[in-house]
């Protein structure tokens, strides 16, 4: 909405900063905080008072505490700073914002229809099932890879919608129709991993966080064309305006984090994991930094991995455990090391992690 | 130091003792116990079990039905005895490693003495599923299988390749018999490795197993080496072991009171730190249990609290739900 101001710099001169990128991109961070540090204790009460409240599961670990009845569904306050700071700071007329803003609420919901099945049954087990989860998870991806594919509504031209992109090497490979399962595939895995490492205070939302920074300085290369051409990235036109929605996220995250850090006043829920999963993940597929999401993310890669290991292939396959327990910071948990302890480390890598998809800038 | 004498056999602290004949072994012409044979296997025997788990990976629709119910038996409080047997009998041959674990544990829920042989060959079965074998110990502990053949059994177990399944074996074994040098001797086998140059060090580089073993030598232990392990174990760099092995010191001096000062001095040098604030507590907290245990003095520590774990019916299998 603030966007438009700039037509009316001829009024008032300082509204030309309406039209810079950066001044956006502050703006929509601290409008994202502020909002979610406003509305937080409020979404708190009201969620104590309806008794939207974690049920808790038994692990089996050695070092758990419980964390039965803290308030669920917090991911409501992620995607009110991220809405409010997207809707006023983001260019509501460009078709990559109204794409993820499609995502965030398409996920939100999903997560949000869980959460509510799973505070009605009183059990975190009968939530929305793994199938149906599955199931909105390939029907959002198949509508955007149809996106992709379409010649009309595609956000680029075809032979660049129907390319994987490789960092480092220039030049990326070329699916055609098959970039539309590489999407389904990739939405699923994007919106599963966040979900499955959202088991910790403050475990999910910082790597979160990270990853929509590396996103959000690979929306303003390959959106800028002169930054682009100097990068030897290719230009994708439109693709910078999700560098304000990007800060948006990170905004809304660090007000998240205020009430979401150990010990969590409340938690992020599927609400909040599987709308994380599925931005971060249409973010990628947007800036065709698609690999460049796995790198950047690394944490959620090793928890849904570690996890994907022990069950398929350890308990189903084998029948026996592989590690001492899945996702990985259960394990470390399990070990003896503390929730504060596994976080923080966690934290360090995924700055590691994004740092490294960073580099890939410069190794062309 | 005296070998503490064996545990009075009418004790009624003791798990319940079994009549060792069940009937469950077959006599052959000469009077001699012959072992139930293998079922046959429709691959090479090495293939077989790799082949029917992919089989049931695959097909998971045609044992589903078949859990349902064994899960069902499970969570009944006396699961009924008509056709139990037959039920029991086709799901410890199923292909699926999730049914046969099903059956293991049924066996020891509803006490089916019949078939509490084929839970000894499940464990010592090497080709079946660790989580099966695992469960199979604990099975045999809950059962109250307190037999010679279930001592062999639990001490070949100890050598497992499996950890979880060296774990239970161990705790097992000190649930169900009392404090024995054999024992304590396999037990030491398990934690120890000895050098070419006559040193031993810690072998056992698995958490679980080592806190399963100060569970073990608490209970089991009745020579200087046991008390010695102990102490080692007391200083081990995992916290859980650390406290476990406090709480084991505990039950050790409960039997000897001549070494009261030691534990004492030893728990009182024990490392209270840890990796985060939450463990730290929660192992300041058992040290200082022990430490209160060994100076109220013998009997204070109740070692039949650890086996009443498995006697109570409706304690969960390994705290998850396989």
């Amino acid at each position: 909405m603030l966007y438009h101001l700039r037509h009316l710099e001829h009024l008032f001169g300082p509204f030309r900063l309406f039209r810079y990128l950066s001044f956006r991109s502050i703006g929509a961070v601290v409008t994202a905080f502020a909002v979610s540090l406003l509305l937080g204790p409020l979404l708190i009460r009201l969620l104590k008072r309806y008794g939207a409240r974690d049920k808790g599961r038994d692990f089996g670990g050695l070092n758990v505490i419980s964390k039965e009845g803290t308030p669920t569904m917090g991911g409501l306050l992620l995607l009110a700073g991220l809405l409010a700071a997207s809707l006023l700071w983001c260019d509501p007329g460009n078709q990559h914002v109204r794409i993820v803003l499609a995502a965030a609420l398409y996920f939100g919901s999903v997560g949000a229809l869980d959460d509510v099945l799973k505070i009605r049954s009183g059990s975190n087990e009968r939530g929305l099932s793994r199938h149906w989860k599955y199931a909105a998870q390939i029907a959002f991806g198949a509508l955007v890879g149809i996106l992709f594919i379409s010649e009309t509504f595609s956000p680029y031209h075809a032979e660049v919608s129907r390319t994987l992109t490789v960092p480092i090497w220039k030049h990326g490979i070329y699916l055609g129709w098959g970039y539309m399962a590489l999407v389904v595939v990739f939405m699923v895995l994007a919106s599963n991993s966040v979900n499955i490492a959202d088991g910790l205070d403050g475990l999910a939302i910082v790597p979160a966080m990270l990853v929509a920074a590396v996103l959000g300085v690979f929306a303003y290369v390959v959106g800028t064309e002169s930054v682009a051409s100097l990068l030897q990235f290719g230009h994708l036109p439109g693709s910078d305006e999700l560098t304000v929605f990007c800060c948006a996220l990170i905004g809304a995250g660090a007000g998240f984090l205020w009430f979401n850090s150990h010990p969590a006043s409340i938690f992020m829920g599927d609400t909040g994991s599987l709308a994380l999963g599925g931005v971060l993940g249409t973010l990628a597929l947007l800036t065709k930094q698609e690999i460049v999401f796995f790198v950047a993310g690394g944490i959620f890669v090793v928890e849904a991995g570690s996890s994907f290991i022990q069950d398929y292939i350890g308990l189903k396959l084998l029948g026996r455990r592989l590690f001492f327990r899945a996702p990985y910071h259960h394990s470390l948990m399990h070990q003896g090391a503390s929730e504060t302890k596994v976080t923080t480390r966690f934290w360090i890598l995924s700055v590691i992690f994004a740092a490294i998809a960073l580099a890939t800038l410069r190794l062309r | 130091m005296p070998m503490a004498a064996p545990e009075n056999q009418d004790s009624p602290t003791r798990a319940p003792t079994l009549r060792r004949d069940w009937g469950l072994q077959s006599r052959g012409a000469s009077g001699k116990m012959r072992a139930a044979p293998n079922p046959p296997t429709r691959f090479p025997p090495t293939l077989d079990p790799l082949v029917r788990s992919l089989l049931a990976f695959l097909l998971p629709h045609r044992w589903r039905p078949q859990l349902a119910e064994a899960r069902r038996l499970l969570a009944a409080e006396r699961p009924p005895r008509l056709g139990l047997v037959e039920k029991l009998d086709s799901w410890l041959d199923s292909p699926a490693w999730e049914v046969r674990n099903a059956a293991v544990k049924l066996i020891a829920h509803a006490r089916e003495h019949s078939r509490y042989l084929r839970l000894l060959e499940k464990l010592t079965d090497r080709r079946e599923a660790g989580i099966v074998r695992r469960n199979a110990a604990e099975g045999i502990a809950r059962a109250g299988i307190d037999t010679d053949a279930a001592r062999t059994a639990l001490r070949r177990a100890l050598d497992d390749p499996y950890w979880e399944a060296r774990a239970e074996a161990a705790r097992a074994l000190a649930a169900l018999f009392p404090p024995d040098p054999r024992l304590e001797h396999d037990l030491l086998g398990l934690l120890y490795a000895h050098h070419r140059n006559g040193r031993r060090a810690i072998a056992e580089d698995n958490f679980e197993v080592r806190m399963a073993i100060a569970q073990g030598l608490g209970h089991l232990g009745v020579s200087p080496a046991a008390f010695d392990a102990l102490l080692e174990l007391a200083h081990d760099d995992a916290w859980p072991v650390r406290s476990q092995a406090a709480v084991a010191l505990a039950h050790f001096a409960t039997r000897h009171p001549e070494l009261f000062d030691r534990a004492r001095r030893s728990l009182l040098e024990v490392d209270r730190q840890s990796d985060g604030a939450v463990s730290y507590f929660v192992h300041r907290d058992v040290l200082s249990q022990a430490l209160r245990a060994i100076h109220k003095g013998p009997r204070a520590a109740d070692p039949d609290a650890f086996r009443s774990i498995y006697l109570n019916p409706r304690a969960g299998w390994n705290h998850v739900r396989r």
